[in-house]
């Protein structure tokens, strides 16, 4: 059984609307670059991130484009602005193997 | 009887001891040459990026000079775009890496500055190229390099 892939994402920084929060995302994904061999001597299969999507409020802010050279647990953190009303900010991924994942947290405004 | 003299009498005997120590000294000096020419020759890619004429103003990179292991290096990356100018692309090139784009950013609404950092899997110490491309198609990079004690993506274990 293949071990599920989680996902986390939190921000740093005050939540007032205008303000720019840094947005954290982490992913448990494998990350496999396909280039390494097991104890056996076999190669293992690529298996990596291809697309990431950050959407803010619905509308998309960032399409992030991986390659083999992101690490494992793959890592983004960016600047974001917060809207007036506060919202949710998603985090989407896709990888070469078709599986996928979203994780969203919402901009809870500071009083 | 005859005396058989060993190598070390017999070195000694042509030799005196202020030529054992220039041998001794120009011995290591080549070792040290050695040492340099056999580091791993810089890619192709290492070199056309380093050839070309980038301006780096308005991006910082802050990026660890050394590292233990190559799995996991983390990169912060600052952009401000020139004066009415926006984001349109960003690459990150790892150029001694088997595929060497690691990462390309994409903004839909394309802003004037943008902060991110991430964590990059290096195959070797190289230098890490962030290349920026603007609304008006000029680009912009900016690279720091990077030592490695530990290098990732060939072991399996």
């Amino acid at each position: 059984m293949a071990t599920p892939v989680l996902s986390r994402l939190s921000f740093s920084g005050e939540l007032r609307a205008g303000r720019t929060v840094e947005a954290r995302w982490i992913c448990n994904h494998p990350m496999e670059t396909g280039f390494r061999v097991d104890d056996s001597g076999q190669r293992i299969a690529r298996h990596i991130i291809t697309q990431v999507q950050c959407r803010l409020n619905g509308q998309v802010i960032l399409q992030a484009t991986p390659g083999t050279g992101w690490s494992s647990p793959a890592y983004l953190a960016f600047s974001l602005v917060v809207p007036e009303q506060g919202g949710t900010v998603a985090v989407s991924w896709l990888d070469d193997q078709g599986a996928q994942g979203q994780v969203e947290q919402r901009l809870v405004l500071l009083p | 009887m005859n005396k058989r003299m060993s190598p070390k009498s017999l070195i000694s005997s042509m030799l005196g001891r202020r030529d054992c120590l220039r041998l001794a000294a120009s011995s290591l000096l080549s070792a040290s040459a050695w040492a340099q020419d056999g580091a791993a020759p810089e890619s192709a890619l290492a070199q056309s990026l380093r050839q070309k004429n980038w301006s780096s103003e308005g991006i910082a990179l802050v990026f660890p000079a050394l590292a233990d292991t190559g799995n996991a290096v983390p990169l912060e990356t600052r952009i401000q775009a020139p004066q009415g100018l926006t984001l349109s692309k960003l690459e990150i090139i790892l150029p001694e890496n088997p595929n060497p784009i690691a990462l390309e950013l994409q903004w839909p609404v394309p802003p004037e500055r943008f902060v991110f950092s991430t964590r990059l899997r290096l195959a070797a110490s190289q230098s890490v190229w962030v290349v920026v491309t603007y609304s008006d198609a000029s680009q912009r990079a900016r690279s720091a390099t990077t030592v490695i004690t530990s290098t990732a993506c060939l072991d399996g274990t």
